[in-house]
């Protein structure tokens, strides 16, 4: 069996204005990578059609625990401005943790 | 009356309507009303532009001085009356104002295909005055917004602190932000764009896109219609969660604005019957493309399924049905007097 190194995984639901803040935040703080899929579902500001007008994003990023509390500080400051974020933290584990450490685009 | 509404556009409107309340499993595929409405704006740029080219630019001036006063006056007026009903709170009065004051491509066309079936000649100025109305709403509604929070802040703590100031400086970065948004806004870009090819372009070289722009214009309308009205009944169902009252809301404002339009129309620019028309299709249209993802950005606070319900659910569907017909009737008792 291969080798398995702890990672941390946030996972955001949000709307998909919010996606260039998003990644503006990941780069500054020297996250490695992001993924982003359109998303639809329902929550407490009703239902999310995926109209254009009406959509809603689903981000993941694997990042370091000890890069992890910069990027989420970033995230409370913008629910504190009133936009909605649905945020959860995972613990995963992955096989090549070289992949985490060198921030994307640099 | 019931005539009036035998037009293709509002009759595959309808359909949309009808086919999701059967629950038909019908669906577009992604981002269809977005390309569609992409060509439309193009489409109805690059006719207006080689109209314009034609205009006279005093009655151009005019046509714009009077977009930006309804552009910034019906906002202001909408979020007046949302305070005085008490149904909202101020960050949600404020969105939804901006919503109201800002105009609907989708309205606007129908409106242009019913004038075309009636056979009523209208002026091209309203399309000046279409690409003006999209920005000043915006920037109006995160005004209102701004000044709505520091009410807030204010009642929050009481007697009003020092610390005024920093949120002052926060909210003047944000307008920046939003102006930018505000005028280079999609919508904004395509049409003045166009209309800016339009009226450029040699004759001759815009004589090849007429089957692009004149002939297949009014079935892909149709096209859009039909998805915006799935769209829409879609949001009917919100009808319970905003209420009687705020419902009430959605049909009142396109009866003031479509009033006052049409009496800007005629007396103030002069027009005829068509082009009165369509100034109160203006300034009774909420916008529902341009404006919420502003919204969304700018006025965070608000609540989206409000704003998203009165101009889409309840707003378009009455201007499209009642409102046009409507509004033309009162185009038509100002000219007659």
């Amino acid at each position: 069996m291969a080798n398995l190194y702890p990672e941390k995984l946030i996972t955001i639901i949000t709307t998909s204005m919010l996606e260039e803040r998003l990644v503006r935040v990941f780069h500054e703080r020297g996250t490695s990578g992001y993924t982003i899929v359109p998303a639809r579902g329902a929550g407490s500001r009703g239902e999310q059609t995926g109209m254009d007008f009406d959509a809603n994003i689903l981000v993941k990023v694997v990042l370091p625990a000890d890069r992890m509390d910069p990027v989420l500080g970033d995230l409370k400051r913008l629910i504190g401005q009133g936009h909605h974020l649905t945020i959860y933290v995972g613990d995963v584990a992955v096989i090549r943790p070289e992949k985490f450490t060198k921030p994307f685009g640099a | 009356m019931l005539s009036n509404l035998m037009i293709p556009a509002v009759l595959f409107f309808g359909l949309g309507v009808v086919a999701r309340l059967i629950k038909s499993d019908l669906k577009f595929p992604p981002d269809l009303a977005k390309a569609l409405s992409i060509y439309l704006l193009m489409a109805i740029g690059l006719h207006g532009g080689v109209e314009l080219a034609k205009a006279d630019m005093g009655a151009a001036v005019n046509a714009i001085v009077w977009a930006l006063i309804l552009g910034f006056g019906m906002p202001i007026l909408g979020y007046w009356l949302l305070i005085v009903t008490r149904r909202v709170g101020p960050l949600d009065a404020a969105a939804i104002a901006a919503h109201y004051g800002s105009v609907s491509a989708g309205t606007f066309l129908t409106a242009l295909a019913f004038l075309d079936t009636q056979g009523v000649a209208y002026e091209t100025y309203p399309l000046i005055m279409l690409a003006v109305m999209e920005s000043p709403a915006i920037v109006i509604g995160l005004l209102l917004a701004a000044q709505a929070r520091q009410k807030i802040k204010r009642n929050a703590q009481g007697d009003g602190s020092g610390d005024a100031g920093t949120g002052g400086g926060d909210g003047r970065m944000r307008l920046g932000a939003l102006l930018h948004e505000a005028f280079t806004n999609g919508s904004v870009v395509i049409l003045v764009g166009s209309m800016i090819i339009g009226a450029v372009s040699l004759p001759g070289a815009m004589e090849k896109l007429k089957p692009f722009i004149d002939d297949i214009f009014m079935g892909v309308l149709c096209l859009f219609l039909f998805e915006m009205g799935m769209e829409a009944a879609r949001r009917l169902g919100d009808f319970k969660r905003v209420g009687a009252l705020l419902a009430g809301y959605g049909i009142l404002m396109p009866l003031i604005g479509g009033t006052i339009g049409a009496l800007i129309g005629h007396s103030a620019l002069g027009f005829g019957v068509g082009g009165t028309t369509l100034v109160a299709v203006l300034a009774a249209s909420a916008s529902y493309i341009a404006v919420p993802p502003a919204m969304r950005l700018a006025v965070p606070e608000a609540n989206p399924s409000l704003y998203l319900t009165l101009s889409l659910g309840i707003t378009f569907p009455f201007n499209v049905v009642v409102g046009i017909p409507l509004y033309h009737w009162m185009a038509g008792l100002l000219a007659a007097a």
